[in-house]
């Protein structure tokens, strides 16, 4: 069963408090990681990590590299999990 | 104060001259690397070899910066670097590299990717067995290179804009907490700037800049990684202190600059 995107937000943003200590009051759907998150590329690898322990699914790096916004991860978030469905 | 008309002609001209050497001392480096790749000798041994060369090649032609009256160079804190030790310097000038190198020979450099492939620098660069912070490998790359050398980094990840604060990527405090490495902060001021970025060469400084790199007190990495579980929270709160520690020491430098008699009381600096 695919999570809601509201669901897959809150876990994005619960990874974004463990690794970064990034407070959900400074996320938005429109959040750019790079330039208001200051999320980098070696975060962007822990991450993907993180989400591949949590839920045992896996983004691909090629889709990964053009996720821009929290909008883009939450979409493709759960584009993996329909398609492992 | 700056110079007469006919100074700053001069120095137009010994800049244009500075440029040329430059470029025929990379022409000459290319020429040494043929025969030395020939060399039946193990890669470890020809890399030294060719790192030797361009520092000795690096060091002269400081001198010649020197002696063409384009620059005085004053350098402090300059100690032995051992291998396993991560060197990041900021970077205000095209210049940095070549006065870092000459000072620490067996550094292994991160470099940008444009460098492997300029026509004059990437035989050298490769040959040296230089980093390029563009793969996707220059993590593990640079942890690997601490095991038998130095690396030198410089954090900004370009040259610096002029007028911006002081901002380091997170690059090098990865690889000093990964290799668990100790970091040497240098801090360089070259005041009248030159060579920065976006400026043509012949846009020169209206007096002799001088030059002026200063290698603090070693970081120890340890404290940091007892802050967190997650790397990527050790990391932050090591660029934070670094970038501050640099930063502190820039702000001095300048007003070194403007205060030319005066001499930097180094206690004020640590912390």
């Amino acid at each position: 069963m695919t999570p809601s995107k509201e669901e897959l937000y809150a876990q994005l943003l619960s990874v974004l408090d463990d690794l970064f200590e990034i407070e959900a009051e400074a996320v938005s759907m429109a959040s750019s990681f790079a330039e208001d998150l200051d999320i980098d590329s070696i975060d962007a690898v822990d991450m993907m990590v993180r989400f591949r322990e949590l839920t045992g699914h896996r983004v691909e790096p090629e889709a990964f590299k053009k996720i821009r916004t929290v909008a883009d991860c939450v979409d493709e978030l759960q584009k993996v999990y329909s398609g492992a469905a | 104060m700056t110079d007469s008309p006919l100074r700053h002609l001069l120095r137009l001209v010994a800049t244009g001259v500075g440029m040329l050497v430059f470029a025929l001392g990379c022409a000459l480096v290319l020429l040494l690397a043929l025969p030395m790749l020939a060399l039946p000798v193990a890669k470890a041994r020809r890399v030294s070899l060719m790192r030797r060369t361009i520092a000795g090649l690096f060091a002269l032609y400081t001198r010649v910066l020197a002696l063409l009256g384009l620059m005085t160079l004053d350098v402090r804190g300059l100690r032995a670097m051992p291998a396993g030790t991560v060197i990041v310097a900021n970077h205000p000038s095209l210049i940095d590299a070549v006065i870092m190198l000459s000072l620490v020979p067996e550094a292994t450099c991160v470099a940008k990717g444009a460098l492997f492939r300029n026509p004059l620098t990437a035989v050298p660069v490769r040959c040296a067995d230089h980093i390029n912070s563009d793969s996707p490998e220059f993590l593990a790359q640079s942890v690997a290179a601490l095991a038998t050398s130095p690396l030198l980094i410089f954090a900004e990840g370009t040259r610096s804009t002029p007028g911006e604060p002081l901002r380091f990527q997170r690059g090098a405090a990865h690889i000093a907490l990964q290799a668990q490495a100790e970091i040497v902060p240098v801090s360089v001021t070259l005041e009248p700037v030159s060579l920065i970025k976006g400026q043509a060469w012949w846009q020169i400084p209206p007096s002799t800049p001088r030059y002026l790199m200063v290698m603090h007190e070693a970081l120890p990495v340890a404290p940091y990684l007892a802050i967190s579980d997650e790397r990527s929270l050790q990391a932050r709160s090591l660029n934070r202190d670094l970038e501050a520690r640099v930063r502190t020491a820039l702000g001095a430098q300048r007003e070194l600059h403007t205060d030319s008699e005066g001499d930097l009381d180094y206690n004020s600096n640590q912390g």
